[in-house]
C-alpha cells in the first residue's frame, strides 16, 4: 500500500501561502508567530486546513505559538481516527432553505438594539461608525454613477447590505428586487462652492451622519455619500450601523466597494453561506455539551471578577445624555508599525496582545490600581466555512477579560502573561461575552454596564484578508489615507481603545464619553499610550520594569469613579400582586418568560428576562395599557411592583 | 428517434426564438468591453497601427498579434474608426452607466443561452484581466481552470443550450452505432465523454481517451474509473496517429472542439480515415465561426508557447489569422478525405445554428 502523504507537506504549502514565504524557509520547529503569523491569520489557516485537508481544528488547537510539526501531528491525529475524536466545533454550518426567512439577533446585536431603545445608561439613538476620506483626481462627471453602480453590485453580493431589523428584535434580508433593498449613495455637489461654504457643509454633513446613524429598523444599515469638491477632489462618507455590521465588515466593505468602483467588470468570488446561516448554526451551539462546559467555566469564575478600572469621573454616567463620542487618534507610520510587529514576534506575543497590555498599563496608572475588568470586542468569527471571513455581517461578540498586572515586571513579561490569560479566556468563548456580562450584572444586582471600558483590535486583518486595500478607485479617484476622519458611537461604553491597520500604518484611537471624564486626564492617558506604543516600536519599552500603582484593587473612597456603587434601589415589599395593574404585569411576564411570576418583588432579570425581552414586554404593555415606557426607566426598578409604579407615574404625566 | 430530435428533446420546452438575438448580444457585449478597455488605455492622438497599440499595452512578444486581431473585428463592427488600412483611432470613452448596461446585457444573454452564472463571472473576469493577460502575468488557462477545476470549462462546453443539444444528438447517434473501439482526440475536460460512456456499456471493448496534456488524463482516470474499458493516454494528433495508438481499426473517432487545432485539417482527416474500420465513423463537434465572446480568451490560448512561435496553419486557413474552418470548408475537407457525411447539425435554418457550433458525422464507406 502506498503510504498516505504526510500532512506536513500540505501544511507547509498553506503556511508559505499565508505568510508569503518559500516553503523552504519554514522549519518544523518555528512557531507560526515567529514566522510572521498572528491570530487572524491563524483563523484563516484553520479554514484552509479544513478546506484543503478536510480536517476540523478546534479553536483552542490553533494558537499562534503552534509549530508546523505540532500542527502536523494534530492534523494527522484528527484526520486519522475516522472522526471518533469528534468535531472540533460541535456544530457545522447549514444553508437555510429560505434565505429571506427571519433569524434572531446575535447577543451583541441585541445589546445595540436595546441601546437604540434608550435601554442603557450611555445610550444613543443609533450605534454606528462614521468615517470620511479624501479623494483626489476624481472624474467628477462619472463619480456618482460609479459609486451607485459599485454599491448596487455590493448589495447583490453581500446580503447584509439588504438586511432589516424588525421592531420585535429579529432580522431578515430583503430580496434584491424589494423596494429600497439596494442602498443608493447621496451626493453633495460643492464644485462651484467657495471655501467657507465647503467648510460649513462638510461640518453639517459630518454632524448629521455622526449623530443620525443609519438605522436598519427603518432602512439600510449603511449610509454612503459623496462630496464633490473643486479641483477634481472629493470625500467619500460612510456610516455603518453596528447592529448590521461589525468592524471587520467595515474594512471588508471599504475594500469591496472601492474594488467594484475601480473596475466595472470586477466580480467578487461568490459567497456560499450568509450571515443568517452562521447565526442559525451558532444558535445550535447552545444545545451542545461544549457550550454548557464553557458557560460553567465562566459561571465558576464570575464571583471573583473584578470591577472595571475606577477611572475618576466628573459626572455619573446615568446622569449624562451624550450625542457623540469624543475621539483621540494617533498613528504609527509603516516603518515603525513593521518594527513593532517584528518586536512583538521576537517576544512571542501578537501585536493585539501587546496593545491590550499597553492599554491595561495606561488604565492602571489612570485608575490607580492594577486589577480590573475589561471588555474586548471579538471580531474573529468561528471558522465554520472558508467564506465566513469574507462575509459582511454583525458577527462580532464580546469577551470579558479580567486583567491583573503584577508589579515589578517588564513589559515583555506582562505581555506574555496577558497573551496567556487572554488565550485561556478566549478558549472558552462558545458562550458570548454579552451573556456572561448579563449573568454578572444579575449576580451583582445591577442593571448598569459591568464592563464599560473596551478594547478592540483588528491588527493582522490586512494579512488575513489578503491583498492590501487598493489606492485607486477608478473614476472615484485616488484615496488619501492621511486625510481620514472618523467617529464611533456605541452604547454602554465609557471608553473604548481601538487599534487597526490602514494603508500599511497602524492607527489607534480612544472613543469616549466626554461628559463623564476630565479632558486633561484623557489627554494625559492617551499621551501615555502613544509614548508606550512608540517605545515598543523602537524596542526600548520591552525590557524596562513597568511603573505601576501599588494598589491591587480600587480604593473606593467615595469619590465618583467608574464602576462605583449603583444608586440605591427602592426596596419593594414582597407579596402577591396588589392591584389589577400588577396582576396584569405578572401575567404578561409569565407569558413572555414562560415561568410563574407570583411575587410583586420578582426581578425581571432573575427569572430569565433579558434586555431584548424587556423591549418586547414594554412594547406589549404599551399596546395593552396605552402607556409608552422607556426601557431605562424600567431597568431602574425591574420588578412587577416597580414597573406598575412607573406605568402609573408615566400615565399620570401623559 | 433522429439525432436532431434527441438533441431537441434534451432542451425540453426551452423557447429558442431569442437564441440568435442573445448570441449576437453576448458577442457585442464582450466586444464593447474590449473597446472600453482599449479606450481607457490608449494614448490620445493616433491613428495607431496594431504594433503601436501592442506597444502601448505592453503586450508580451507572444501575445503581440492579439490587439491587431481585436482591432480588425472592432473596425468591422464600427466600434473603432479606421481612417486608413491598418490604422485605428482610439475608441471613445464609455461611461460607467453604459458599461453597467453592457454587464446587464451580457448576463441576460448568458441566461437566455442557458449558460450558468459562472460564465458571466468568467467573461467579466477575463475582460478585467486583459492588461495582465497581455503582459503574460495571468494566463488564460488560470482563468479557464481556476484552482485547477473544470467549472468554467464545463459552462463553456457543456452546460448551455447548444452543447446540450449537440451532445444529446451525438449520444443518440453513437447509441445506434454501438461501436466496439472508440478513439477520442483532444478529449480535454471530457464534456461529451461523460454522456457517451453510459451508452457504450455493453458494446464497447475499448475507449481510448487522449489529450496532448497530461493535466486532463489524471482527472479522467479518476472520474471515469468505473468504466474498465476506458484508457487515458497522451496523444499529439498533429503527429502520426497509428504510431501513437496502434494501427486500429477503430469503429468511432471523436474530436470535440479539437480538430481545428491541427496545423493541416486535411492531413488529420486522412490519418483518421486510415484508422477507421470500414463503416466506421468520425464524429466532430466544431465551431465554424469565431464569436466575439471568445476574444478575451481564445486568442491567448492560440498564442505561441512562451518563447516559441505561433503554430502555422497550412490548410485553407494559411496566411490568415483564422482559428476555425467554416461549415463549407469542413464538408469539403471531409469529402476530400473520402468520408461520407451522415450528420450535419443543427439544420442551418434552425435558431440553434446561431451559435455556429456544429456536429458533423462522416463515415468511411464499407
Amino acid at each position: 500500500m502506498t503510504p498516505l502523504p504526510s500532512p506536513a507537506r500540505d501544511l507547509t504549502r498553506i503556511w508559505a501561502e499565508l505568510l508569503g514565504l518559500d516553503p523552504g524557509e519554514i522549519g518544523p520547529d518555528a512557531s507560526f508567530l515567529r514566522l510572521g503569523g498572528d491570530s487572524v491569520l491563524a483563523v484563516r489557516m484553520s479554514a484552509l486546513v479544513r478546506k484543503r485537508l478536510g480536517v476540523e481544528l478546534a479553536l483552542s488547537d490553533v494558537t499562534v505559538e503552534i509549530t508546523l510539526s505540532a500542527l502536523a501531528d494534530l492534523v494527522a491525529r484528527r484526520g486519522g481516527d475516522g472522526g471518533t475524536a469528534g468535531r472540533a466545533l460541535p456544530v457545522d454550518i447549514r444553508r437555510r432553505p429560505d434565505p429571506d426567512a427571519p433569524f434572531p439577533l446575535m447577543p451583541l446585536q441585541q445589546g445595540y438594539f436595546v441601546g437604540q431603545h434608550d435601554g442603557w445608561e450611555l445610550s444613543y439613538d443609533s450605534a454606528h461608525f462614521y468615517g470620511d476620506m479624501a479623494l483626489r483626481d476624481m472624474d467628477a462627471d462619472e463619480a456618482e454613477e460609479t459609486l451607485a453602480d459599485a454599491l448596487h453590485r455590493l448589495a447583490l453580493h453581500q446580503p447584509t447590505l439588504r438586511a432589516r431589523i424588525t421592531p420585535d428584535g429579529m432580522q431578515h434580508v430583503l430580496p434584491p428586487d424589494a423596494p429600497g433593498a439596494i442602498p443608493r449613495p447621496r451626493v453633495h455637489d460643492l464644485r462651484g462652492a467657495g471655501e467657507e461654504e465647503i467648510r460649513a457643509t462638510l461640518e453639517t454633513v459630518r454632524h448629521e451622519m455622526a449623530t443620525t446613524g443609519p438605522d436598519p429598523l427603518t432602512g439600510p444599515g449603511l449610509d454612503v455619500r459623496l462630496t464633490l469638491l473643486p479641483g477634481d477632489r472629493g470625500r467619500l462618507h460612510t456610516a455603518m450601523s453596528l447592529i448590521a455590521m461589525d468592524g471587520w465588515s467595515a474594512t471588508l466593505l471599504n475594500r469591496e466597494l472601492l474594488a467594484l468602483a475601480a473596475d466595472w467588470n470586477a466580480v467578487p468570488a461568490p459567497l456560499e453561506v450568509d450571515f443568517g446561516d452562521y447565526v442559525t448554526s451558532i444558535g445550535r451551539l447552545r444545545a451542545t455539551g461544549q457550550w454548557a462546559a464553557d458557560r460553567d467555566w465562566w459561571w465558576d469564575r464570575l464571583d471573583d471578577a473584578p470591577p472595571p478600572p475606577a477611572l475618576p469621573l466628573r459626572a455619573d454616567p446615568r446622569d449624562v445624555a451624550p450625542t457623540l463620542m469624543d475621539t483621540r487618534e494617533a498613528r504609527l507610520d509603516a516603518a515603525r508599525w513593521a518594527a513593532l510587529r517584528e518586536a512583538c514576534a521576537a517576544h512571542g506575543v501578537t501585536p493585539s496582545a501587546a496593545m491590550l497590555t499597553a492599554f491595561s498599563v495606561v488604565l492602571a496608572r489612570w485608575a490607580g490600581h492594577r486589577r480590573m475588568l475589561l471588555n474586548t470586542l471579538q471580531l474573529n468569527r468561528l471558522p465554520l466555512h472558508p467564506d465566513i471571513h469574507r462575509t459582511i455581517g454583525a458577527f462580532a461578540s464580546t469577551l470579558l477579560v479580567p486583567v491583573a498586572l503584577d508589579a515589578g515586571r517588564t513589559f515583555a513579561e506582562l505581555a506574555v502573561e496577558r497573551q496567556r490569560s487572554f488565550g485561556e479566556h478566549a478558549g472558552h468563548s462558545l458562550i458570548s461575552g454579552v451573556e456572561v456580562a448579563r449573568e454578572l450584572a444579575r449576580r451583582r444586582g445591577t442593571t448598569r454596564p459591568v464592563a464599560p471600558v473596551v478594547f478592540q483590535s483588528t491588527l493582522g486583518m490586512d494579512a488575513a484578508v489578503g491583498e492590501r486595500q487598493a489606492r485607486s478607485a477608478g473614476p472615484l479617484g485616488e484615496l488619501d489615507f492621511a486625510d481620514f476622519y472618523h467617529q464611533l458611537r456605541t452604547p454602554q461604553v465609557a471608553l473604548e481603545a481601538r487599534f487597526w491597520e490602514m494603508n500599511a500604518e497602524m492607527v489607534f484611537a480612544f472613543s469616549l464619553v466626554a461628559e463623564v471624564f476630565e479632558a486633561d486626564q484623557v489627554d494625559a492617558a492617551f499621551r501615555g499610550l502613544v509614548e508606550l506604543v512608540e517605545a515598543l516600536a523602537d524596542g526600548s519599552g520591552w525590557e524596562r520594569v513597568v511603573e505601576l500603582p501599588g494598589a491591587v484593587d480600587a480604593p473606593r473612597d467615595g469619590r465618583l469613579s467608574l464602576g462605583g456603587p449603583a444608586a440605591a434601589e427602592t426596596a419593594v415589599a414582597a407579596g402577591p400582586p396588589r392591584d389589577e395593574l400588577e396582576q396584569r404585569i405578572a401575567l404578561l411576564w409569565e407569558e413572555i418568560l414562560d415561568v410563574p411570576v407570583l411575587d410583586r418583588a420578582t426581578s425581571f432579570f432573575s427569572v430569565g428576562g433579558d434586555s431584548l425581552l424587556a423591549v418586547r414586554t414594554l412594547a406589549r404593555l404599551a399596546k395593552d395599557v396605552g402607556v409608552a415606557m422607556r426601557v431605562r426607566r424600567f431597568l431602574d426598578a425591574p420588578t412587577v411592583a416597580g414597573l406598575a409604579e412607573a406605568v402609573r407615574e408615566r400615565g399620570a404625566a401623559q | 428517434m433522429t439525432a436532431h430530435r434527441a438533441g431537441l428533446a434534451a432542451l425540453g420546452n426551452t423557447p429558442l426564438g431569442d437564441v440568435p438575438g442573445d448570441v449576437r448580444r453576448l458577442d457585442l457585449a464582450v466586444l464593447t468591453g474590449i473597446a472600453a478597455f482599449l479606450g481607457s488605455r490608449l494614448p490620445e492622438g493616433g491613428p495607431w497601427t496594431a504594433d503601436q497599440v501592442a506597444d502601448a499595452l505592453g503586450a508580451a512578444p507572444r501575445h503581440r498579434w492579439i490587439p491587431g486581431r481585436w482591432l480588425t473585428v472592432l473596425a468591422d463592427e464600427a466600434l473603432v474608426e479606421s481612417s486608413a488600412p491598418g490604422r485605428y483611432h482610439r475608441p471613445r470613452r464609455y461611461r460607467r452607466a453604459e458599461l453597467a448596461a453592457v454587464r446587464d446585457t451580457l448576463d441576460r444573454a448568458r441566461r437566455g443561452l442557458g449558460y450558468p452564472e459562472t460564465l458571466t463571472r468568467y467573461l467579466l473576469e477575463s475582460l478585467r484581466l486583459l492588461p495582465e493577460q497581455l503582459r503574460d502575468e495571468v494566463s488564460a488557462q488560470t482563468l479557464l481552470f481556476p484552482d485547477g477545476e473544470f467549472g468554467v470549462a464545463a459552462a463553456a462546453y457543456r452546460d448551455n443550450l447548444v452543447n446540450a443539444y449537440l451532445n444529446a444528438a451525438a449520444v443518440e447517434y453513437v447509441r445506434r452505432l454501438a461501436p466496439g473501439r472508440t478513439l477520442e482526440l483532444g478529449a480535454g475536460t471530457g464534456s461529451l465523454t461523460v454522456g457517451l460512456l453510459p451508452v457504450l456499456r455493453g458494446c464497447a471493448t475499448e475507449y481510448l481517451f487522449t489529450d496532448l496534456s497530461a493535466f486532463f488524463l489524471e482527472e479522467a482516470r479518476v472520474r471515469f474509473g468505473g468504466y474498465a474499458f476506458l484508457r487515458a493516454e497522451v496523444l499529439d494528433f498533429s503527429q502520426d496517429l497509428a504510431a501513437q495508438c496502434g494501427p486500429g481499426p477503430f469503429d468511432l473517432v471523436i474530436a470535440v472542439n479539437a480538430a481545428h487545432n491541427a496545423p493541416h485539417v486535411g492531413e488529420l482527416l486522412a490519418r483518421i480515415r486510415g484508422l477507421l474500420a470500414p463503416g466506421g465513423a468520425l464524429l466532430l463537434v466544431e465551431t465554424c465561426r469565431e464569436h466575439h465572446q471568445s476574444l478575451t480568451s481564445m486568442p491567448f490560448l492560440l498564442s505561441a508557447r512562451p518563447g516559441g512561435t505561433r503554430p502555422e496553419r497550412r490548410d485553407t486557413r494559411a496566411g490568415t489569422d483564422r482559428t476555425y474552418l467554416t461549415r463549407e470548408e469542413w464538408r469539403d475537407s471531409l469529402a476530400a478525405a473520402g468520408l461520407t457525411p451522415r450528420l450535419d447539425l443543427p439544420p442551418v435554418d434552425h435558431p440553434l445554428a446561431a451559435f455556429s457550433q456544429r456536429l458533423f458525422v462522416a463515415a468511411r464507406n464499407p
